[in-house]
């Protein structure tokens, strides 16, 4: 059963029923919002999402966050978040500076846009990673996992570095582009070497210079827009101890390329995104850990279709797939060769989910996920025995959200 | 007002009222004059008719009942077949008298500027950007009349600036009567005793860029209606 219920949400209850217009202008160019949502999951065959959930559920899923912007004069902006998220074993809800940032618009006018912004940026990729945290943003409790892995969120979210941007419109459609770098991932906690190689590492895993670009094309047929990412994103291991105890002085490189699509008329709406993936781990193998190595390429997609009933009611349905490695689709040559479980190299993952405004700020939502394969996007912190993990289960999810 | 009589029966008015609103006389072979009243939205047609009493000279019992079913019959296709179009209103661009827009308005710059993407007016005015609630009519037919997009649209590319900080939302006002006070640069209802012309001066500049939308029944001298090209 769920430990004890959090506070917040009867505080965020109250502000939302005695000031519904909580987004407020302090002084001219100075706003301030923020967004807080609860998550209930309760997930079968002990497969753990985010704290306990098989028996009864967890509550253990909470995001809260405000941020605050300044615009002192119309080409400059200065905007600051701060996060504080609760994620199972991933997370207990520490304050983090999730971004703050310096932007500014050498160019601006109705066609054209050209800027650059410095500070801690969000990654531009892909359709959702820009406000992966707002569930009002989302659209469904679990961003599609293939391509928005929470697990590794921590290295996606957002990072340190400078972003220029371009904007161009015209009667052939509206291009965006957005180049970040040089910039340094957030590679701040141990979670994060969890969420790369499974297990804690003895040494440092540290960031290196790393760019990633994303271009948008708004076309010109109404709600139908394309758009491509790429990214090379590179950190290094540094040993603490000998090569007879630890990993060797590695480097570690992921490349992934996104194609996104996405289709919205008044009332649906079609998305589909593809991703391929490098992994590139070199210099790791060492004494102790002898075929540590590896150069794969993994592969995702995910089709997406929502259907907007009337401005209350949304339902949503989706098909997610997830290959951690096109040569071996079904794991069977990973669990043959090493003993991990088939069900960590892939996942299918059908959704169909339902979502209720009950005001413009606040939102309530239930979803039902059969997976196939998939244990990868569950936390080690809250499932310690891999070995336990099951092939195939459900996760059944409720989201209670507010945003100002 | 202008009113003229059709043998062919058809309903039609010669002048069009700036408010809409017009009389029409009706003539049906085998009845006398039926006086309606129309709502016009401009591009949208008619879109409610009131039945007014019948004419003083009207024609024999037997024949004035046998001829209401049919006025009935349009009355409540009118009224109860397209429920959404006897609520839609025309919607117009209102700024504050003293925002430096450009005269007619390009609809691409309106996109830039409700989507939060042109911060300045040409001469360096900031914008100030004011909206209805997403969920309110008014709302509605501005997004879908005159920047034809729905608003779950600008919803979203709102969220996107704000919750990543490359951006900021429009400022949300309750109400049309609160979004006239706010662009004509009245704050609240009451009106306001300013101590000085310094702050008459600083006043009137806060709201210089001032821009947002209403129904065309609201627009009074207070605010200017910016011409859309």
């Amino acid at each position: 059963m769920p430990r004890s219920l959090p506070w917040w949400p009867a505080l965020a209850l109250w502000l939302g029923l005695c000031h519904p217009a909580l987004a407020f202008e302090a002084f001219e160019g100075f706003q301030v919002h923020g967004f807080l949502s609860q998550g209930y999951f309760l997930t079968s065959n002990h497969n753990n999402l985010f704290g306990e959930s098989t028996h009864g559920g967890s509550l253990g899923f909470t995001e809260i966050g405000v941020n605050a912007s300044w615009v002192p004069r119309p080409d400059v902006q200065l905007a600051i978040q701060g996060l504080s998220r609760r994620a199972g074993g991933a997370a207990e809800g520490e304050p983090e500076l999730d971004f703050a940032l310096l932007d500014y618009a050498a160019v601006e006018t109705a066609d054209r846009r050209l800027g650059v912004r410095g500070g801690r940026v969000r990654l531009p990729f892909g359709l959702y990673n820009d406000t992966r945290d707002v569930a009002f943003t989302r659209p469904s409790i679990l961003l599609p996992q293939s391509i928005y892995f929470d697990r590794t969120r921590e290295l996606a979210i957002s990072g340190d570095g400078i972003l220029f941007y371009a904007e161009e419109r015209g009667a052939w459609g509206n291009f965006m582009l957005e180049f970040l770098g040089p910039f340094f991932q957030r590679i701040a906690t141990d979670n994060s070497e969890l969420a790369v190689f499974g297990f804690e590492l003895a040494g440092d895993l540290e960031s290196r210079v790393s760019f990633m670009g994303r271009l948008i094309y708004e076309t010109p047929v109404r709600g139908l827009r394309f758009a491509i990412t790429g990214a090379r994103l590179l950190a290094k291991y540094n040993p603490r101890f000998d090569p007879s105890q630890d990993l060797g002085p590695g480097d570690d490189a992921f490349e992934p390329l996104i194609f996104s699509a996405q289709y919205e008329a008044e009332h649906w709406s079609l998305t589909s995104e593809y991703a391929r993936r490098r992994i590139k781990d070199e210099g790791f193998s060492s004494e102790a850990f002898p075929n540590f190595d590896l150069d794969t390429v993994g592969e995702s997609y995910y089709v997406q279709g929502i259907y907007r009933i009337d401005p209350h009611w949304e339902m949503v349905l989706r098909y997610d797939v997830f290959y951690n490695n096109v040569d071996d689709r079904d794991g069977s040559k990973t669990e043959a060769a090493t003993g991990i479980p088939s069900s960590f190299q892939f996942a299918k993952d059908w959704t169909v989910g339902v979502r209720y405004n009950i005001t413009p700020s606040w939102m309530v939502r239930a979803e039902y996920h059969n997976v196939y394969g998939g244990t990868l996007y569950l936390l080690p912190q809250d499932n310690p025995d891999p070995f336990a993990l099951s092939k195939k289960w459900d996760i059944f999810a409720l989201l209670l959200s507010y945003r100002f | 007002m202008v009113e003229r009589s059709s043998a062919e029966g058809a309903a039609f008015a010669t002048h069009i009222p700036p408010d809409g609103i017009f009389n029409a006389v009706a003539c049906r072979p085998s009845t006398s004059h039926v006086r309606y009243r129309f709502t016009v939205v401009p591009r949208h047609g008619v879109v409610l008719v009131k039945c007014a009493r019948p004419a003083l000279a009207g024609p024999s019992k037997g024949t004035r009942t046998g001829s209401r079913f049919p006025e009935l019959a349009l009355c409540l296709i009118l009224l109860c077949g397209w429920p959404a179009r006897a609520v839609a209103e025309e919607v117009v661009v209102a700024v504050n008298p003293r925002t430096p827009a450009g005269e007619p308005t390009a609809r691409n710059t309106l996109s830039a500027i409700f989507g939060m993407r042109l911060r300045a007016w040409e001469d360096g005015t900031p914008i100030r950007v004011y909206v209805l609630p997403d969920n309110h009519a008014v709302h509605i037919a501005f997004c879908k009349q005159i920047l034809g997009v729905f608003p779950h649209q600008y919803r979203t590319a709102w969220d996107r600036l704000v919750y990543s900080g490359t951006g900021q939302a429009p400022l949300e006002v309750a109400s049309e009567a609160e979004m006239r006070a706010r662009l004509a640069g009245i704050r609240g209802e009451a009106p306001v005793v300013l101590g000085s012309e310094e702050e008459m001066r600083a006043r009137v500049a806060g709201t210089a860029g001032a821009i947002g939308y209403l129904s065309r029944k609201m627009i009074d001298e207070s605010v200017t209606v910016l011409q859309v090209q």
